[in-house]
């Protein structure tokens, strides 16, 4: 024996393998694995229609597979063609829910709820945290995302860049095993992109596990330790960031590439 | 003919009008109370997948919208007690009967006002309630019942101020309300205006309360203004201000 101890593998935070989800005759993902080990960034690119978006709204089952496997830090989801909601208990699915935070493209903050109640909701509501101890972590966040002085204001009044910036606090909020965000910067106006992608920046940095849909290609090479081209419901071509955005090997994605970057 | 200052005082702060004014609330807030428990699974049903469940509310709609509220009352009262005895007993009064009349009568008409509020719900607001875990039941409580509310608030209040006069025409069944003792006091002393009158202001302070009640309620579901968090829905209905 060596004196160096051999280290175990750790779990992915999330791993997908096989997965295919069709709505109707349309297969939108047609078996995708990947694997996000703790603190990865791992960015999903590739054009509207390829299933990026599907396959985040499969991780966290808004929308629920087909078949296939997903795991999320080391529990096990196994789908069943044959059985309503992959043969998935309910309560399973609300678990799996409560474990990954989601940020959505257009923010949807809930409009009745001051920006410091939608953080406190789904910790109060859903994990059983204790308010007094969800508001002082909310603050915290909010300090991190840099609008503490907004928390009790409502979603109508603050910008979209603020919006956004919310939305990433309420899904940190939940200490959740990785966030999982849907194109973050796309509904936003270009002078506000810059600010929600600095707070996606730090809090890459800081460790924490990220899926993130993007066409923010420039922003994606700077903080993903991988980046998978999806390509018609399937991987086309994944890899370190340089590898795939600078020297793509596929035509399909080398189209893609130069699409977005325009030259 | 002069009007007749002393006769109109004493009605307008005498008990019996008083009494009859507090049945007139009453009712209507009951009725009302009622109608809503009732349209609110139906207004949820109107969405099911089930067509059957369709067709039936649909039906409950048409039947109970077309028919007028005079005949509901009557129907009430007259025509329910030749089914069964059970409603030629002691407890079914002219209020349990103008109840039930006006409250089968005014679901049909809040289920349209609750679909339309309900549907008016943004599906990325559920979405999100849903990707965080939130159970089904959490997700209409805590999401789509509040962001609802505020919609169908305002016709809602408009359907009460209709629903509070249409109690008058509980005369007909004799249930001692605003316009039956009114009619009762005109009818010995001939004193029409004077009555009329007391009656005229007992509606008017009624409504004009609910009118207050109603801004301070749409204040409260005004979610542009900065406000303190954590505080009970009741603590900021009666404390706040603009």
């Amino acid at each position: 024996m060596t004196a160096a101890p051999k280290r175990l593998p750790a779990t992915p935070r999330i791993a997908v393998r096989d997965l295919k989800k069709s709505f109707g005759d349309l297969a939108v993902i047609k078996g995708i694995s990947l694997s996000a080990p703790q603190g990865s960034v791992i960015s999903l690119v590739g054009s509207s229609g390829s299933g990026k978006s599907t396959l985040l709204r499969c991780i966290n089952l808004l929308e629920i597979p087909d078949s296939g496997d997903i795991e999320v830090d080391g529990e096990l989801l196994r789908f069943d063609p044959k059985r309503r909601a992959g043969g998935i208990e309910a309560r399973q699915i609300r678990r799996i829910r409560s474990s990954l935070g989601m940020v959505f493209q257009s923010f949807n903050l809930w409009n009745h709820m001051t920006v410091l109640d939608n953080i406190t909701a789904a910790p109060v509501h859903v994990l059983g945290v204790a308010r007094a101890a969800a508001v002082e972590r909310a603050h915290e966040l909010l300090k991190r995302v840099g609008i503490a002085e907004k928390h009790s204001h409502y979603p109508a009044q603050l910008s979209g860049g603020q919006q956004q910036r919310a939305a990433i606090a309420r899904a940190m909020a939940v200490e959740p095993k990785a966030l999982l965000l849907d194109e973050p910067t796309s509904a936003l106006d270009p002078e506000l992109v810059a600010e929600v992608l600095q707070v996606i920046k730090d809090l890459a940095l800081s460790g924490t596990t990220m899926l993130l849909v993007t066409h923010e290609l420039r922003f994606a090479r700077e903080v993903s330790s991988e980046v998978v081209f999806l390509h018609q419901g399937k991987i086309g071509e994944s890899g370190p960031p340089r590898q795939i955005l600078d020297d793509p090997q596929t035509e399909a994605c080398r189209r893609f590439v130069r699409s977005e970057f325009g030259v | 003919m002069s009007f007749d200052f002393d006769v109109f005082w004493s009605a307008l702060t005498s008990r019996v009008f008083f009494e009859a004014a507090l049945i007139t609330v009453a009712l209507a807030f009951l009725a009302h109370l009622s109608a809503i428990m009732i349209s609110l699974p139906l207004a949820i049903g109107l969405e099911s997948h089930n067509r059957a469940v369709r067709i039936a509310i649909r039906l409950y709609v048409g039947v109970f919208r077309a028919i007028p509220t005079l005949l509901w009352l009557l129907f009430f009262w007259n025509a329910l007690p030749q089914f069964s005895t059970v409603f030629r007993e002691a407890w079914y009064t002219p209020f349990m009967a103008a109840w039930v009349a006006l409250t089968v009568n005014e679901a049909a008409y809040q289920v349209e006002i609750n679909r339309a509020a309900l549907n008016s719900v943004d599906k990325g607001q559920t979405a999100a309630a849903t990707a965080f875990g939130f159970s089904p039941l959490q997700v209409f409580g805590l999401i789509t019942l509040p962001q609802a509310a505020r919609v169908a608030l305002p016709p809602t209040v408009n359907e009460f101020i209709t629903l509070l006069k249409a109690t008058s025409l509980a005369s007909v069944i004799s249930l001692q309300e605003l316009m039956t003792v009114t009619n009762q006091a005109v009818a010995t002393s001939f004193q029409f205006k004077e009555y009329y009158a007391v009656a005229a202001v007992f509606y008017l302070l009624i409504v004009g309360l609910l009118t207050l009640l109603q801004g301070r309620i749409e204040r409260y579901f005004d979610w542009t203004v900065e406000r303190r968090s954590g505080q009970g829905w009741l603590a900021k209905l009666a404390g706040y201000r603009r």
